[in-house]
């Protein structure tokens, strides 16, 4: 094939693309034609590493270098050049020569390692993932210094071709956990994958529930961490966010501090989230039961603080609480859509200004909203489940003004049925407590010392129990 | 693997062994704590702990038999004659549905006139089935994990219960538990007996699996899979039920048998009302998770006879055997609650003789699997 045939078969594989670059140089003697999008491509590197070689020297001694700072790699067709091209390499077409060259010179903008914003510590390490796989590979590589740290990429997407890669300590995690990540990744079949995200969907064992089977993490030093327990990692590029299975419900109570801190404090801290996630999801419900069936609950001076403020309110107990719920969750919305300044400023107008003019004009009470800004402080000390305690709490104002205590009875019931039933890649979401693994309790909500954990979590499969000497125990 | 990758939650009957103690647990509880004590105090008067206590042990010898049956796979795994197991299994599935009928209006009584003031039943009832139904949906392991849920829950509420709590009960009232008259136990014992029985349930498990897994010299938390566990799990049911009936004797004394319910009256674990208000209401929570567990183990039993008989399986047998179930119980106990004499000859005669029948049938069935598999060993 000619240049000019092959020059016009780049260009409409790219359908005219105005930022696709075609030019032409020399290899010897012999005339080639270089394709490569601009924008991906570092010039100077391709420069100094592949035009200047190539016009002073053979092909073959330059692909040959066994050490060039451009890889390169052959196909046999310009339309197998075509997606390799979109992805960043740059092609280079010889004139007479049956083969196309695709060197990689790729070079683009990228964030640097910085604390993510969701997961900022104390104390504690402060790098977080970025956009870019290479990156995120090696903030792992640098943390676990194995060989049997293995990282095994696919591309998933049709029109995205996103590198997707499965990360696992091959001496610790269980061979079925990772076979079943990559089945159920090779089993995707989609057009595009965006953001690890899009991922969750395919391999959560229950994608209906309300409840991630799926962990989602930003910081390289938690998941080192679950990799040495037995979880899988799956890192895509272009997301920052990695996730990691199995995933059960005890994770969402933990923090990676809790590992930096003294234990009773962190014993303390966790029983404390629980209580935060019960006040979230209860308080608000049992608040409605009480005023609208079974009062007698209360001690009669506080029914009677409670009857003095509902007293002239326009509402229904349960509407009112319906509404202060639903207010609080479109000031939620609106706070993470505006920008950062803006936000601070509508969370003061609808915590100060709406909530206390609200109740000065009678149409709100005041327990009313002191009930749902509890309520709602602990649904933040379980930040990673906002969205499914909030959606729950309200579940369970409906169940209580249906049925009162008995209507949360039955949806507390029915809730902890279905997190009883989850499993997410052969672990039981509910594991240490059910079903109950004594070992595992360690670093439950009571932890326990690092000395004490001589093993592995048994409710993460993995192929090597042993954690800890017990020659490092301290007597 | 453990017990965390080897049991699926499958919708069939395998449980894990510590599932199955719990279960056992929440059989021997569940209607004896709140619904019974009146009863007792009617016929037996203090000496109802003594009562207890006999029939507790009755229970013990039957949920023996029933565990050899579970360990042979269940009733309908049973190395016996088709007809025989027919037999056993309709025996076994009217009791069950006597059971439903008998306890889902027991349970709603007490939901219709402690919490709702006197609210009629019967939509209580609708409502409580319905709910029963999707609960026990999820079979016998979900259920089970539910319980090991409940522990902590349970723990959490003992220790509140034992913080916060004062009672008001007279010591001298409880005296009479020790007292050698007999007069009234016997008819106690029988009167009680609708409430016992429970442990039939069992027989319909399949813990052959389970087993297997301990015979193989596994660790880690399969270890649990020793009857030293079922032993003290019913050890602590006999000192609650014991300790219960002490406290509700030394509360009521001779009124006991006019209470209807042991929690109705807000007396018997009375809390500092002026700040925390009454300590009942954690106790009834935890006790309405007990009886919702209890009508599912009763309801999965049941649809598990019903599939036996008629060799069906899949969900949509299940679901009709659900509905059919929950609509019998529905309507016998709306007949039974016409009139109070209705339902007393009910409960205290029919449920009682339909006890004594299935026990035996049970008791004959575990008989049988421990037969066979001497027989096998040997």
């Amino acid at each position: 094939m000619t240049l000019a045939r092959i020059r016009t078969t780049i260009r409409t594989a790219f359908g005219e693309s105005s930022d696709l670059t075609l030019f032409e140089g020399k290899v010897g003697e012999r005339d080639c034609l270089y394709a490569a999008f601009e924008a991906m491509i570092d010039k100077e590197l391709l420069e100094s590493s592949v035009i200047r070689p190539l016009a002073e020297k053979d092909v073959r001694e330059v692909i040959g270098n066994t050490y060039s700072p451009a890889p390169v790699k052959t196909v046999r067709t310009a339309e197998e050049a075509v997606p390799e091209i979109a992805a960043g390499a740059t092609a280079l077409f010889i004139e007479g020569d049956s083969k196309v060259y695709l060197f990689s010179v790729k070079k683009w903008e990228r964030r640097s390692v910085s604390e993510p914003p969701t997961s900022s510590v104390l104390k504690g390490p402060r790098e977080g993932f970025t956009e870019d796989i290479t990156v995120n590979t090696s903030l792992l590589r640098r943390r676990l210094r194995d060989p049997h740290l293995i990282v095994h990429e696919r591309k998933i997407g049709r029109h995205t071709s996103t590198a997707v890669a499965v990360c696992y300590l091959s001496d610790v995690a269980a061979k079925e956990t990772v076979d079943l990540v990559n089945e159920r990744l090779s089993n995707i079949d989609i057009d595009g994958i965006i953001d690890s995200s899009y991922l969750t969907k395919f391999i959560e064992d229950e994608p209906t529930s309300l409840f991630p089977q799926v962990g989602a993490l930003e910081k390289p030093d938690v998941v080192a961490a679950k990799l040495l327990e037995g979880r899988v990692a799956i890192l895509v590029d272009g997301s920052p966010i990695v996730l990691t299975v199995p995933h059960i419900l005890l994770e969402s109570f933990q923090d990676s501090q809790d590992y930096f801190k003294r234990n009773s404090r962190v014993t303390v801290t966790r029983f404390l989230r629980l209580f935060g996630a019960l006040i979230a999801l209860f308080l608000p419900a049992v608040f409605v039961a009480v005023q609208e069936f079974q009062y007698q609950v209360l001690p009669l001076k506080f029914l009677i603080t409670i009857l003095n403020s509902t007293n002239g309110t326009p509402l229904s107990p349960t509407l009112e609480m319906v509404l202060v719920l639903i207010i609080f969750d479109i000031l939620n919305e609106a706070s993470v859509r505006m920008p950062r300044y803006v936000g601070m400023a509508l969370s003061i107008v609808g915590a100060i200004v709406l909530g206390e003019t609200a109740v000065s004009a009678g149409l709100l009470s005041s327990p009313a909203v002191l009930v749902t800004a509890l309520s709602s402080i602990g649904l933040y000390l379980v930040p990673d489940d906002v969205g499914t305690y909030s959606l729950l709490r309200l579940v369970f104002v409906a169940a209580a003004a249906l049925l009162g205590v008995l209507g949360i009875l039955f949806a507390a019931t029915l809730l902890v049925r279905h997190l009883v039933t989850l499993r997410s890649f052969g672990s039981n979401y509910t594991a240490p407590y059910a079903p109950l693994l004594p070992a595992d309790l360690k670093d439950g909500f009571v932890k326990r010392e690092i000395t004490d954990m001589l093993t592995r979590p048994e409710s993460i499969a993995n192929r090597n129990p042993t954690r800890l000497k017990k020659e490092n125990k301290h007597d | 693997m453990t017990d965390v990758q080897g049991i699926q939650l499958k919708r069939d009957r395998k449980v894990s062994f510590s599932q199955y103690a719990l279960i056992a647990v929440a059989l021997f509880l569940a209607t004896k704590a709140c619904t019974l004590p009146s009863v007792l105090a009617d016929a037996a008067g203090a000496k109802a702990v003594w009562v207890v206590l006999i029939l507790f042990a009755a229970e013990c010898v039957l949920l023996y038999f029933c565990t050899k049956t579970a360990r042979a796979g269940g009733l309908f795994a049973l190395d016996l004659p088709r007809g025989a197991r027919i037999a056993a299994g309709s025996i076994l599935l009217l009791f069950f549905a006597l059971k439903l009928a008998a306890f889902t209006r027991e349970i709603s009584t007490y939901f219709a006139l402690s919490l709702f003031e006197n609210v009629p039943v019967l939509p209580v009832s609708v409502i409580l089935l319905v709910f029963t139904c999707l609960f026990a949906y999820g079979g016998y392991a979900s259920l089970g994990r539910v319980l090991e849920i409940f522990v902590w829950l349970f723990i959490f509420v003992f220790l509140f219960v034992i913080i916060f709590t004062r009672t008001e009960g007279d010591l001298f009232n409880a005296i009479a538990i020790v007292n050698a008259d007999t007069e009234g136990m016997g008819r106690g014992i029988f009167r009680a007996l609708g409430w016992f029985g429970d442990s039939a349930v069992v027989a319909l498990l399949d813990l052959s699996g389970t087993r297997q897994t301990k015979e193989k010299g596994k660790s880690g938390s399969e270890r649990l899979g020793n009857s030293k566990i079922l032993a003290a799990a019913l050890g602590v049911s006999c000192l609650l039920l014991v300790v219960f009936y002490a406290v509700f004797t030394s509360v009521y004394g001779e009124a006991a048998r006019m209470t209807d319910y042991a929690f109705i009256k807000l007396s018997a674990f009375r809390a500092n009302t002026d700040e925390l208000g009454s300590a009942d209401w954690p106790m009834i929570t935890l006790w309405s998770v007990l009886s919702f567990v209890y009508l599912g183990l009763i309801l999965l039993a049941g649809k598990e006879c019903a599939l036996g008989i008629f060799g069906k399986s899949g969900r949509k047998a299940e679901k009709t055997a659900f509905a059919l179930l929950s609509l019998f119980a529905l309507v016998l106990s709306v007949l039974v609650s016409d009139e109070a004499a209705a339902h007393e000859t009910f409960m205290t005669g029919v449920m009682s003789i339909a006890t004594i029948i299935a026990g035996a049938v049970s008791a004959l069935a575990g008989g049988a699997a421990l037969y066979k598999s001497k027989v096998k060993y040997e």
